[in-house]
């Protein structure tokens, strides 16, 4: 799946909001070491679950997901932390196809 | 607040126009995200054009940021500390900002993401050298308009890629027909110098973000002088890149495409366009 740009996370949400729908989006902010996925890359969730976009997808996609869902029950934003590595004491390239690092995702809902 | 429609027909307007758009987002303060997250949205040029992070001097710090990631074309995204920015503004002697003013913002975290309008080239000339210039951009995903008055020039017989936009008309009228904005790159390489100097008298005066033109250091020297005749500024003479093009030591069309796509890029990204092996470990080997 292709990064979504601005443009269509905004025609998106605008779309959403004129159905009456919620939507929940969560964009990396910052990354550190190896990790496959891009700052700026957004994710959007909506109330049914659905997703539009990837934030690199893999296991951190699911958490990321969860974060988005658990934002738009509270109708709150957060700012979260993931770490993305199984064995902390493992360098990196050690892990072969397991990426290693932290992210932090910011998780918005519009309503 | 601003609502996500005025942030859609806000992108939709600047990318038309050919700016960039800075959305900056209010990321925390006090580490907690607020509610609702607060926004400011700056078009290139630093004209804020909607929104607010909730105070004055702390819009006026992002403005400042926003400017030079807009000039720096390799950031998309950027997350900063209202207070390092403050201490980077001072370290680079801008006049400094009254830090009573934003103390209660020292802390706020700011993200800032860029979006850019798609990269246009607009060659004149559709000879030898405007194709390898037309084939060159699109490889580095411009997209590319050529204009040439001969319409067996200006054809697909020339230019194969259906991607390549073609205007067989009068130069001027044919640059006329184009929205010049600062998204676009200007590549004049016409059959002679009498159409360059039209087509660069055309668009000197324009926001496009590089202009470039072929010929001789005299052929330039010739056109420069029948155009600051006119009255037009040194400011805008400088800006043209005459004779055009990186010099590679290229000689077949191809290479003249490629060195002027080399400094189009070196022009956008910046750099030396010196060898980097120049200063590196293997040149200083003993």
């Amino acid at each position: 799946m292709s990064l979504l740009t601005q443009s269509e996370v905004y025609a998106e949400i605008t779309k959403a909001q004129s159905e009456g729908r919620r939507i929940a989006v969560a964009t990396i902010v910052t990354t550190s070491g190896s990790t496959p996925q891009r700052t700026g890359a957004k994710l959007l969730v909506f109330e049914d679950g659905k997703m539009m976009g990837t934030v690199g997808g893999g296991c951190v996609e699911a958490d990321v997901w969860t974060e988005a869902r658990d934002a738009l029950t509270e109708n709150r934003p957060r700012l979260c932390r993931f770490t993305l590595r199984d064995a902390p004491d493992v360098p990196p390239d050690e892990e072969g196809m397991i990426c290693g690092g932290d992210m932090e995702v910011f998780i918005e809902v519009w309503s | 607040m601003l609502t996500a429609a005025e942030i859609s027909s806000s992108l939709k307007r600047s990318l038309e126009e050919g700016r960039s758009l800075a959305i900056v987002s209010l990321l925390e303060r006090d580490g907690k995200p607020g509610l609702p997250t607060a926004r400011l949205l700056v078009e290139e040029g630093g004209r804020m054009i909607g929104g607010t992070l909730g105070d004055r001097a702390l819009d006026e710090i992002a403005v400042r940021h926003a400017i030079g990631l807009f000039a720096d074309e390799k950031e998309e995204i950027s997350v900063a500390k209202c207070k390092e920015l403050l201490a980077r503004f001072v370290n680079d002697g801008e006049d400094a900002f009254d830090g009573d003013e934003i103390s209660a913002y020292s802390d706020a975290r700011l993200l800032f993401e860029v979006s850019r309008p798609p990269l246009e080239l607009i060659v004149c000339g559709g000879g030898h050298v405007g194709q390898a210039v037309a084939r060159a951009a699109r490889f580095l995903g411009f997209n590319v308009t050529v204009i040439d008055d001969r319409a067996d020039f200006a054809s697909r017989e020339k230019f194969p890629d259906h991607a390549i936009r073609l205007i067989a008309d009068d130069f001027i009228e044919g640059l006329r027909s184009l929205k010049i904005t600062p998204a676009c790159h200007l590549v004049i390489v016409t059959r002679g110098h009498r159409h360059d100097e039209i087509c660069l008298r055309e668009v000197i005066d324009k926001p496009a973000r590089y202009i470039g033109m072929i010929g001789s250091r005299r052929r330039a020297t010739t056109i420069r002088e029948h155009l600051r005749r006119e009255g037009i500024g040194a400011d805008l003479l400088r800006r043209v890149h005459a004779p055009i093009g990186l010099d590679i030591g290229a000689q077949t069309p191809e290479e003249i495409g490629l060195a002027i796509l080399a400094e189009i890029v070196l022009s956008r990204r910046g750099g030396t366009g010196r060898p980097k092996s120049d200063e590196g470990p293997m040149a200083r080997a003993r």
